[in-house]
This record gives C-alpha cells, structure tokens and sequence, in this order.
C-alpha cells in the first residue's frame, strides 16, 4: 500500500494525525512527490492548519507545476487563508490545465463565490455536475452558491438531490438544517441539528443549538433599534403637531407586538434545547446573550409602557434599554 | 571499607528486599565506601516506599554529591561538567521502561506490533483503583465466565464482546491485557494500523485466518484496538474499508467456526464512531465506560512513575487530591516535567537534588489534564445521542462532575 492510500484510508476514519504521519513518511522516501505533498496540504487544511498547509501547497506546485491536482489544493488553501484573489488564479490555472477534471471546475465555483460573482459560479458547478452528474461535492457545491445568491429554493433542490445519493452527508444535512433555519423552520432546523449532533459529536456541538436565541436577539436588535427611532422620532414630532403622538404609540405598540409574536414564533418551536445549550456558551458570550435577553425584554416592556401612557421617561428609557442591547450585541460577536 | 562486608549485605538484601533498615544500612556503607552510584539505587527504594525517610534523605543527598578530589580539575564558573553528571548518573537511573524480571518490553504501540500470540502476566490486582470499572468487569465479564455451571443455570451463553471506552490515556488497553491475564489466556491485539500495515489486498482472508487463529489457541483474547476506526460507520467509509468491516461483523458473528473459547474485547476513544452493527446483540454488545483514574489510582500510577527517580518528601495524596480528571498518561507526563523541573534546576545551582513536593505542584500547574477535550465531545453526545439510554454511564457521570 502506498503511503498516499494508507493516508486516505486513515483520514476516511477521521485519523487526520495518523494520516499526516504516513503522509510524512512516504515523504522521508519521496520528498518532491507532488501527490504526496497535495495531500499534506490537504490534511493540514483539514486539521485548521492553514499556513502550514499553504507551505505544503506552494511546494507541491513547484514540484508539480503542470498537474491540475496542485493547483486545485493551493487555491483551497489561499481560499482558507482568506486571499480569494490568488486563489482565483489558481483555480483558472487548474481549469486551464485540465478541463475535463471536474474538482478543478468545483474549485473555481468555489473561489468565484468569495468574488460574490454568483453567475459564473453557478456554470462551473454546473461544468464540475456535467462531467460528473453523480457528485455529491459538486451538487453541495452548487447548493452553496445558490444558497449565497438568495436562490434558496435551488439550493433546497440541489442538497436535496445530494442527500437522495448520500442520505448520511454531513455537509448536505448541516445546509438543509441552514436553510430550514434561513426560513424560520424552527423545529425542522432543530431536528436537523439535532440528529447530526447525535452523529458528528466531535464536529457539532451544542453551541450550534443555541442560534434560535442568538438569531432571535440578533433581529431584535435591529427590529427594536428601527422601532425606537420610528417611535421616538414621531413622538418627538408631537411636540410640533400634536396628533403624530397618536402615531408615535401605535408605532411602539406595533413593533412591540411584532417582536412579542417574533419572539414566540422563534422560541416555542425550538423547545427547551437552545436554553439548555446556553450554557454551553463561552462566559463572555453566555454573559452578553443574557445581558442582551434582559435588554431585549426591557425594551419591549418600555415600549408597550409608552404605548399605554405615552410618558416620555419611558422612551428615554427605552432608548438606554436598545443601547445596552447593541453593546450585549457586539459583546455577543468580538 | 571491607567489600566483603557489603556483598554479604547486598546479599542479604537481595534475599530480603522489604527490609529497610538493611538496605539503609547497606547505602551507608557503599557511600562510606565512596560507590555512590550504587548507593542511591537503595536510596530511592527506601524513599519510595517511605519518602518521609530522612536517613535515607541524607544518603541520597551525599551519594548524589560528586566527590572533590585533588586531581579534579574546577570548573569554570556556572560551567555544567556533563560528562560527570552523566558518569554520575550513568549507572544509577536504569532505562525509563525496563521490566523488573529483565524480559523485553510486551509488543505495545503500532510501529512494532505484529500478530504475536502474547500471554499476559499482569492481571486486575496490578491496575491500581479502579475499584468499580474491576467490579463491572468481574460481575459482566469475568464472572459469568469463571462459573459455568450457574451459566448454564440462567441459561447465559458467552457470545458477545467487551467494549471498553473512555478518553484517551485512560488504561483501556492495561485493562484489556489484565483481562487477558485474569483469564490465564492468550492474548492478540488487532488495530487499524495493522489492517493497514498487512492486509493490502486480501483484507477479508487474514481477518478470516486472524480469528481462526485465536480459535486455535483458545482461551484467547483478542483485543480490537481503536475499534472506532477498525470499525468505523459503513455509511462513512470509503468501499476498501468497508469490507472490513463487513468481515470483522462475519467473523465476529462466528458462523462457520464458532468464537467458542475467543473473548473479543474492543476500546475506543469514540464509540460513537462505531458502526451500529457491531453493537449488536452477540457482538460488542457490552459496553464499559473507563474513566480517569480514581484518587487511589492516581496515586499508584504516581507512584509508579516516581519509583526509579530520586524522590523526597513528596505527599502522594495531596497530588492525587490536586489531579482530579488526569488521565495516567498525564500524570506519568506530570511526574516526567516534575522530574524536569529538579534536574534543571540542579544544572543551574550545580548541586543535585532530589525531586521534591514543591517540584510535582509546579508541575500540577503546568501539566492540564488532556480529557477535556474529549468531555466536550462527551457532552454532546450525552445530550444528543443517548435516546436509547446506551451512554446513561457516561451520562451520570457528567453530570456527577457538573459538565454540563
């Protein structure tokens, strides 16, 4: 067995490290095997180790400058070391080199989705499936990009048809509970996560289940932000014309009945898993949410507070609840 | 100084090693007799088993001392003389895993294992603590197959495996063999890297001879090493693994040749790794969770590791107490950085001296225990994947500890 299949077969098991350590070995023999040294670029990548996986890659097209293969792992490299541009280039030249490679196309889609140039992403994937129609890579790539380009039922359908060749794929399961969550399937979404949790417990925690929170206080943010200002401003406009103070609580009335039913939509369907899950959280993280939940509430609380009495210190107050809310938010992020 | 003296006496505590007070007396005659070197050796048996022991203390302090004399040439300042401190020593700390009875080391690791029929010499009395892993391992395993008689009585078949599971570092594999040693049978170790490092080709065929072979020398164990990537999930394996794993569910089944008399154990990092079918009823279908070892444990495996190293003073249960959730390979990494810790700082002040309490502390705080990270995957799958109560272990246990 060589030592490239001896690493593929150990990395199909998930032994990244093993792997390595046989690819590192066939190396001790053979130190400018362009395979070898793709496939070290590419377990590295795979364990995180973005620099040393891009060492591996550079020194693999040297070896290797004509072979599609080198070119396809420095441009997955330089798409992880965030330099799409340099990766675009690489994954022409993998095109140019071999058109009939259909990973090579698959790599190009890639990098043109970090171009945000959707159009073109779209034919190579479709490039990659015309010379391969059975890949699940490539249906999962295409999924992506219709994903980022808004087109969410296309994706549905192109995960979909992965998933119908490979029920148990990871990544298709993980994009269709995306998607789920995208158009607020809740509890669709949290069976998802769910199931693949139960199966991929290395790869997927319980952080991943607290997002029907996260996502919750992240449109309460901007909703309560937009709702204050509209609110504020038309009760400020009633010190001029009286009868926008009319407007002014409707608009606090409405927006606190809108996250009220957000809230409620977001959170019944997802159980109790996702409170249970916060706990999970890194302190600082843990922390900001809560701090965040509290101001959220406040917020709401203080606007039906104004709606009802239309006293000024509750908008001032209010106004304090959103500014905390946004600190919790950016605290929640860093 | 008469040798004569001191070789009755070496004999003498050879024929009687337990007793101290010979053996200390015998130190101090070898150091009076300027064979320091061999003097420390007694030393340090005698502190091993009393470190609070301040003859042997002393003695081990002046035989550590390197002796002036005329002719010695002086160092430059802050010069470090290796070459004495390694004749020094030379002689006096033996080879880090040399076995006392002098036979070679058991084939462990990857790099050097072939499929050896080994009969284990160490059984459950040599695991330190692990009092209820031993107790779940005599009550599931042992029992049922030391009594055939009341086997017979429930009418309790031996089909089926042993799956040991737990973080790394943790004695599964010392577990297996002491199994494998209890039992007074043979013992095969299979893993991933010997399928790798073998079968190329005709994977089914030597799994099919492997097993016909424990059949061969039963009673034997055969122990499935990492069975998570020898026995991975069919649904994520590439189609030449596959057929592996097919096989090993074959011949684990045992239709043509019957597994009468082959006990399998299997360990694992992550048995959620495992392809369902080989927990099936009949195959693994026992699971024992090992976890970190025990405070009693920690301090045998402390122990252990401190036995051929020059040690004083050094309170084993306060350690035990401050290592809770350290694996043994961590702690025997602890007493090697506690050991660090004294030998540097002999080379800087250019006095040796022994390994001390305040040594092992620093290295408490340097070393982390390296479960972590396993216990948060753990979490996850006691929270998501323990539908069907197969980790309520592990899942007590997490709780117990306040993992959340």
């Amino acid at each position: 067995m060589t030592a490239a299949s001896r690493a593929r077969l150990l990395a199909g098991v998930g032994r990244f490290r093993d792997a390595e350590e046989a690819v590192r070995s066939g190396l001790i023999e053979l130190p400018s095997d362009p395979e070898l040294l793709a496939l070290l670029a590419g377990l590295l990548r795979l364990q995180g180790r973005g620099p040393d996986a891009l060492d591996a890659a550079d020194a693999a097209v040297s070896a290797a400058p004509h072979l599609a293969g080198t070119h396809i792992e420095r441009a997955e490299c330089l798409l992880l070391s965030e330099r799409p541009a340099e990766a675009l280039a690489e994954a022409e030249e993998a095109v140019r080199l071999d058109p009939a490679h259909p990973p090579a196309h698959r790599v190009l889609a890639r990098t043109l989705v970090s171009h945000r140039d959707f159009g073109r992403a779209r034919d190579a994937a479709r490039r990659a499936l015309a010379l391969d129609p059975e890949s699940v890579p490539d249906l999962l790539t295409l999924a992506e990009i219709e994903r980022h380009a808004g087109r969410r039922d296309a994706a549905r359908d192109a995960v979909r048809q992965a998933l119908a060749r490979d029920p148990e794929n990871a990544d298709g399961r993980w994009m269709i509970a995306l998607l789920d969550a995208e158009r607020l399937r809740v509890g669709s979404a949290m069976r998802g996560l769910r199931g693949l949790a139960a199966d991929h417990p290395a790869q997927l925690g319980g952080v991943a289940m607290t997002w029907p929170i996260r996502g919750l206080l992240s449109g309460m943010r901007r909703g309560l932000l937009v709702g204050l200002l509209l609110a504020g401003s038309l009760a400020l406009s009633a010190l001029a014309w009286p009868s926008a103070l009319l407007l002014a609580r409707a608009a606090a009335a409405t927006v606190a009945a809108v996250m009220i039913f957000f809230s409620v939509r977001v959170l019944i369907p997802a159980g109790r898993l996702p409170w249970r899950c916060l706990g999970l959280l890194p302190p600082r993280t843990r922390r900001a949410v809560a701090c965040g939940l509290v101001a959220a509430s406040a917020t709401v609380t203080l606007l039906l507070w104004y709606a009802v009495s239309t006293h000024s210190p509750a908008m001032v107050l209010c106004a304090g609840a959103v500014g905390v809310l946004l600190a919790a938010g950016r605290a929640e992020r860093s | 100084m008469s040798d004569a003296l001191i070789d009755s006496l070496t004999a003498a505590v050879q024929a009687r090693p337990d007793d101290l007070p010979l053996r200390l007396h015998l130190a101090e005659l070898l150091v009076s007799a300027g064979r320091g070197g061999e003097a420390i050796a007694h030393a340090a048996q005698v502190l091993a088993r009393e470190p609070g022991n301040t003859t042997a203390q002393q003695l081990m302090t002046r035989s550590l001392k390197p002796e002036k004399t005329a002719e010695e040439p002086k160092n430059p300042a802050g010069h470090v003389d290796w070459a004495a401190f390694e004749e020094q020593l030379g002689d006096v700390v033996p080879p880090r895993f040399a076995r006392a009875d002098g036979e070679p080391d058991p084939v462990r690791g990857h790099a050097d294992r072939t499929f050896d029929i080994e009969r284990s010499t160490i059984t459950l009395a040599d695991v330190g603590g692990m009092a209820e892993v031993k107790k779940r391992l005599e009550v599931s395993f042992l029992g049922p197959l030391r009594n055939p008689k009341l086997r017979s009585l429930f009418g309790k078949s031996l089909r089926g495996g042993l799956l040991l599971y737990g973080p790394p570092g943790c004695g599964k594999t010392f577990l297996a063999r002491a199994v494998a040693g209890e039992m007074g049978a043979s013992f095969i170790s299979l893993s991933i890297t010997d399928v790798l490092n073998m079968w190329i080709g005709s994977s089914e065929r030597n799994l099919h001879d492997l097993f016909e072979s424990a059949r061969g020398h039963a009673p034997c164990v055969l122990f499935l090493d990492e069975i998570d990537a020898l026995g991975h999930k069919r649904s994520q394996l590439q189609s030449s693994m596959r057929t592996v794993v097919n096989q090993l569910l074959t011949e684990l089944d045992g239709v043509d040749g019957g597994n009468d008399g082959v006990f399998v154990l299997a360990a694992t990092n992550a048995p959620w790794d495992v392809d369902a079918a080989l927990r099936r009823p009949g195959r693994l279908d026992r699971t024992l969770l090992v976890l970190p070892p025990d405070g009693p444990a920690r301090s045998a495996i402390l122990e252990y590791h401190l036995r051929d190293r020059p040690v004083a003073g050094i309170d084993l249960a306060q350690i035990a107490a401050a290592t809770e959730h350290y694996s043994g390979a961590d702690l025997a990494h602890l007493c090697e950085t506690a050991a660090e810790y004294a030998m540097r700082d002999s080379i800087a002040t250019g006095e040796v001296r022994m390994i001390n309490q305040p040594d092992m502390l620093a290295a408490v705080r340097e070393v982390r225990p390296s479960t972590d990270a396993w216990f948060s995957t753990a979490r996850n799958v006691a929270m998501f994947a323990n539908e069907s109560g197969e980790y309520d272990d592990l899942a007590a246990y997490l709780k117990k500890r306040k993992v959340r």
